[in-house]
């Protein structure tokens, strides 16, 4: 219940996080968009006065300095300052229509110098694919051909720039807090949500533990009651089939599981996880052989991977995986131990004839694939390897893929 | 032999009281703690007492019980808690069992009380009769010299109740400092292995 309640957790302030930052890329987006197209208005008026913005052009063009962009944010449709002028910092640069010649038209920047700014000019005029855009991260260019001269004109905008990268900066700290924020919340409110499941989950624990404990005592009075009788009475029919009963019932009890046992959930036996799985292989190779399908495990060196954990569920969990192989390989069959940084994968690989795709849902009890028709089953074996795989705290996954079918085991 | 009885539920005091003097041996019960430690000092051969007896501590009763070998009844099955307490009883025994099981159980008891030879697990020497490790508090249980012996025998040895005994010898070991542990193989099952 604690891994469900942590995946919760952790899920929920990725979707937070995503979405806060789906918001806040349009929002930035919106704002940076905005300022671009203030700097093409401005860039563009420019280059309706030849590439010099004289005040008295300031209201000229288009719709009287009005900003026609549909982003025009706050003051949608205002004319524009006639302080702007004097303010702008710009440079506009003319060459020839044959590139012989060139001059500043206009030079209103003290950030760069005359000769910085003609290079500039000449490097975007060669290399620029478009008519405008950014240049230099705060600048805004336009590239346009008045009676076969070609200007270029070069708008600092890094005054209008300072609120957006402020807005940004101010993005990226409430998305940071917000994911916080959620993931706090979160981790306090699954408590109370899965409060009553954990009750749910407690009980059925005790209920499996108090139905395997109530049952001992009878069975053994029982038992030792009907030994009773025959020491009497002699052995009948009747005594016989009542010790048989609770033989049977015992062998059930026995099998339950008594409770979660925390004083064995994390102990360590160590074992060679090789050479228990070559001893599965070697000894299923008789009955791949009968079937005239061929098994191989991998690496063929047999390096030892030393583990601790629990060697008879890992040994039943090869088992399983093995028999499910040799049941629907159609005429190879592989088995592959990995160790990558302390994590053990096990994967089984055969042909097949599945449809290419994701197959997780061969873990479930009693699902059975369209290859399993002819073969005999109940689709219980890979829920069992599941289930053994949670208990190794591990994962499980199949898939098939240009007729090879791969079960892969993450421990 | 004398037997003490102690378990809180009668049908079984009723049944096994029978069932034990029919095999010869002389039976008295006691159906919860107090009960027990008025008795203990008519100086019996073995005590079969309930885990779970009520009117007194378990670690308690059991330190009454010292000159006199102990059998513990379990209503569920043997966990490695069990076999690190304090306290041991000589041997337990899980509930359900046969009577045949029971009598094995005695018997196996009142073995190793007189085999004085010692049993070897890797770097660390069980003292068989003591029922315990030699030169060390540590305690062991007949299961657990069973298994000690199972494993110097080379026996094949496995099964869950195997794990939970396989456990607690590896933390008893580990708490003595010894380098032995008892690992698993799929070809040996658990067997015995000396780490340095």
């Amino acid at each position: 219940m604690n891994k469900a309640r942590k995946r919760l957790i952790l899920f929920a302030t990725i979707s937070v996080f995503a979405l806060l930052s789906i918001l806040l890329l349009i929002i930035n987006g919106v704002n940076f968009t905005v300022v671009s197209e203030d700097g093409d208005h401005i860039t563009g008026i420019i280059a309706q006065n030849n590439g010099i913005l004289q005040q008295e052009n300031s209201f000229a063009m288009p719709g009287r300095g009005r900003r026609t962009s549909p982003f025009g944010g706050f003051g949608f449709n205002t004319p524009m300052s006639p302080d702007l002028t004097p303010s702008l910092r710009y440079f506009t640069y003319a060459l020839d229509a044959d590139r012989n010649g060139g001059e500043l038209v206009h030079y209103s920047i003290s950030a760069v110098s005359q000769d910085e700014a003609i290079s500039w000019a000449l490097s975007l005029l060669e290399k620029s694919g478009s008519e405008t855009g950014w240049t230099g991260i705060t600048y805004r260019y336009r590239i346009y051909t008045i009676k076969d001269r070609t200007f270029v004109t070069v708008v600092d905008q890094s005054r209008e720039l300072v609120p957006s990268y402020r807005i940004l900066l101010i993005s990226i700290a409430g998305l940071v807090l917000g994911t916080f924020i959620s993931a706090i919340l979160l981790t306090l409110l699954s408590r109370k949500l899965y409060r009553p499941l954990e009750e749910a989950e407690r009980k059925q624990r005790h209920f499996t533990r108090d139905v395997s404990s109530t049952f001992r005592m009878p069975l053994t009075l029982i038992e030792a009651n009907t030994e009773l009788l025959e020491r009497a009475h002699g052995e009948s029919d009747e005594t016989r089939t009542i010790l048989r009963q609770v033989r049977h019932m015992t062998d059930i009890i026995r099998q339950l599981p008594d409770q979660n046992l925390p004083d064995e959930e994390h102990a360590d036996i160590r074992f060679d996880l090789t050479s228990l799985a070559r001893r599965c292989v070697d000894s299923a190779m008789p009955s791949f052989e009968e079937r005239r399908c061929q098994i191989r495990m991998l690496p063929e060196t047999d390096t030892p991977i030393e583990i601790s954990g629990n060697g008879e569920e890992t040994a039943a969990l090869i088992r399983e995986l093995i028999e499910n192989g040799r049941k629907y390989a159609l005429s190879w069959f592989e088995i592959e131990l990995k160790e990558t940084g302390g994590r053990i994968t096990i994967e089984t690989r055969n042909d097949t004839s599945l449809p290419d795709g994701s197959l997780d849902q061969v873990f479930d009890r009693f699902t059975r694939l369209e290859n399993a028709q002819d073969v005999p089953g109940y689709g219980l074996g890979l829920a069992r390897v599941r289930e053994t795989v949670q208990l190794l705290n591990g994962r499980a996954h199949a898939k098939a893929d240009g007729g090879v079918f791969t079960l892969t085991i993450r421990l | 032999m004398k037997i003490l009885l102690a378990v809180s539920d009668r049908d079984f005091l009723k049944t096994y009281e029978k069932l034990l003097k029919m095999d010869g041996h002389e039976v008295s019960t006691a159906f919860d703690g107090a009960q027990a430690i008025m008795l203990v000092s008519g100086g019996y051969d073995m005590i079969l007492l309930e885990d779970t007896l009520p009117c007194v501590n378990r670690e308690q009763m059991l330190r009454h019980f010292l000159q006199t070998p102990v059998i513990t009844l379990l209503s569920q099955q043997l966990r490695v808690s069990h076999l690190l307490r304090p306290q041991l009883p000589h041997a337990f025994l899980s509930l359900p069992f046969t009577h045949e099981e029971l009598l094995g159980s005695m018997d196996m008891v009142l073995r190793c009380l007189k085999d004085e030879n010692s049993l070897q697990l890797g770097d660390a020497q069980a003292d068989v009769s003591r029922f315990c490790f030699h030169d060390s508090p540590v305690r062991l249980t007949g299961n657990e010299l069973e298994l000690i012996r199972a494993l110097d025998r080379g026996d094949s040895l496995r099964g869950s109740r195997t794990r939970s005994m396989v456990l607690a010898l590896n933390e008893k070991l580990r708490r003595m400092g010894k380098g032995a542990r008892i690992e698993y193989s799929h070809e040996k099952g658990y067997h015995s292995v000396v780490r340095v």
